[in-house]
């Protein structure tokens, strides 16, 4: 089931993971990804603290430090593997998506 | 303050019917303060638009901290899942789940498989402890009896109480597992209609209820019992108690501190019995008819057996005191003939198991006292009137009292004679 749960990956947590390039907390995380996204994606407080504790768990991120008990997270190498993976789906989705729209043009 | 109350129906296990429900409610100002396990309670006020929300995630302080930063506050807890009720003032507030997946996440999360294999663990304690008891009442004279009731009512309140937490143990069980196979199943399959199995929730619902109801003055009666000291509570033993107390507390609070003192209780309690702490028989008070006249309480716990015959003095207070002494005497011969037909009886099936041999009644008679006297050896301690032994038995007579034990060596065997008739 663990295996399963990340085989494709919500904007949410794809967001979750872009921003962790950077060490963050998790009030930044959400602030960052609201900035980021110019508010078109937002992640609930109960989604972010569930995710952070699930990619912990597989691996994805790790524990940095903990500053004023707030703990700090950063994208671990599988991590970065799994975004990169999940760009490539997305890129190749968009290139796939041009490649129709424009032979509809024609 | 005006108080409401209203039924939780099985309907509202959803959480979004919840919601709406607690969001109506507070338009017509009807503010929610309290869950328990089948009412909601609410209290009045202003009218108000409120945003409510079910949390299901670990609370930690940073976690909090944000909440409060988004405006969220704790109203109460809610259901089994660890849910958290909050609610909000800005009705435009962040949903605290952006996805239904990450919310079947955490729920999931309550459900997992180390917390069904910890509470299965607890269930086969509490099996334990049903069989600690009863192993005991049934090794007693007149197991199950009106009679024996009231010379074991400790002991029968805590099969009462160990067998019911049992139940609601096993019940839990079953609950956690229905639980995680519902949420895995929806968790894998989001779009396709699960149902929910109601019978089990309500089930422990119901029985959860109960215990909490029960089980604190069950154990309350047991404790007053044993510190009052009725004379049915022969040996249970401090640690014993307190191990009692630590699971109680296990399952219903502080999860760490129970383990630990369970950890250092154990031990302890088992090394109590392992030097002979057997408190004080106390006279009972029965009917004078041969049968009642002595009480056998036969201890047996941690693979022990000891048997006294306690008689009763008051009964023979007036000019009938020889008679309690002769009763004595006679109970003390029965038992040496019964001990040394045992004895040879046992020794007999071994060696006719060796030559494969079957054997019957007649060939171990009862012997007279005489001759049963002569297959055992008479020990002198200064402590006891009388005191034989064979070699895995020991029977004493010291004023009107009679007591017979197993022993392993002639140390142990020393040190229960010094314990009683000292």
């Amino acid at each position: 089931m663990a295996r399963k749960e990340f085989e494709t990956l919500t904007p949410q947590m794809y967001y979750i993971l872009l921003v962790l390039m950077q060490p963050r907390h998790g009030y930044e995380i959400m602030n960052e990804i609201s900035r980021l996204t110019d508010g078109q994606i937002n992640v609930g407080a109960g989604t972010l603290y569930t995710l952070l504790a699930r990619f912990e768990a597989e691996g994805y991120i790790t524990l940095k430090n903990i500053v004023d008990r707030k703990k700090i997270y950063k994208i671990t190498n599988a991590g970065k593997r799994k975004l990169k993976e999940e760009t490539d789906k997305l890129t190749l989705m968009l290139l796939h998506y041009k490649e129709v729209t424009d032979d509809e043009k024609v | 303050m005006m108080k409401k109350y209203k039924k939780l129906t099985n309907d509202l296990f959803n959480d979004e019917k919840l919601i709406q429900l607690l969001e109506d409610e507070a338009k017509n100002g009807w503010f929610l303060k309290g869950t328990s396990e089948f009412y909601l309670t609410f209290r009045k006020d202003e009218p108000k638009n409120l945003k409510y929300q079910i949390d299901y995630n670990k609370i930690t302080d940073e976690y909090k901290n944000v909440l409060k930063q988004l405006g969220y506050h704790f109203v109460c807890g809610y259901g089994y899942e660890g849910g958290m009720i909050y609610y909000n003032e800005d009705i435009h507030a962040e949903d605290l789940y952006s996805d239904e997946q990450t919310r079947l996440m955490s729920i999931i999360y309550n459900y997992r498989p180390s917390v069904i294999i910890s509470n299965a663990f607890t269930t086969l304690l509490r099996m334990l402890m049903v069989y600690i008891f009863y192993k005991d009442i049934y090794y007693s004279s007149y197991p199950f009896s009106i009679y024996n009731f009231f010379i074991n009512t400790t002991r029968y309140l805590f099969i009462l109480f160990w067998t019911f937490s049992f139940i609601l143990d096993f019940i839990k069980t079953i609950y956690l597992i229905t639980m995680y196979r519902y949420y895995s199943k929806q968790l894998n399959h989001p779009y396709s209609f699960q149902p929910v199995n109601y019978q089990v929730i309500n089930t422990y619902r119901i029985l959860s209820a109960v215990d909490t109801i029960t089980i604190f003055p069950i154990l309350t009666i047991c404790l007053i019992a044993v510190f009052i000291d009725l004379p049915a509570v022969f040996y249970l033993d401090l640690g014993i108690i307190l191990i009692l107390i630590a699971i109680l507390i296990y399952t219903h609070a502080y999860k760490k501190v129970a383990i630990i003192s369970i950890i250092i209780l154990l031990p302890l309690s088992i090394f109590s019995y392992d030097s002979y702490s057997i408190p004080d028989n106390k006279p009972l008070y029965y009917n004078n008819n041969f049968e009642k006249d002595y009480i056998n309480t036969t201890n047996s716990i941690f693979s022990r057996s000891i048997s006294t015959y306690i008689f009763e003095e008051q009964n023979y207070e007036n000019n009938i005191n020889a008679l309690n002494e002769d009763i004595a005497e006679i109970l003390f011969k029965g038992e040496i003939i019964s001990l040394d037909r045992n004895y040879r009886k046992n020794k007999l099936i071994d060696e006719y198991q060796k030559i494969g041999k079957d054997y019957d009644e007649n060939d171990y008679p009862y012997l007279s006292f005489e001759q049963a006297l002569q297959n055992m050896k008479e020990l002198h301690h200064p402590l006891v009137d009388q005191a034989y032994y064979n070699d895995n038995y020991v029977i004493c007579i010291k004023d009107k009292q009679v007591v017979s034990f197993q022993y392993s060596s002639p140390d142990q065997m020393n040190t229960i004679i010094e314990y009683y008739f000292k």
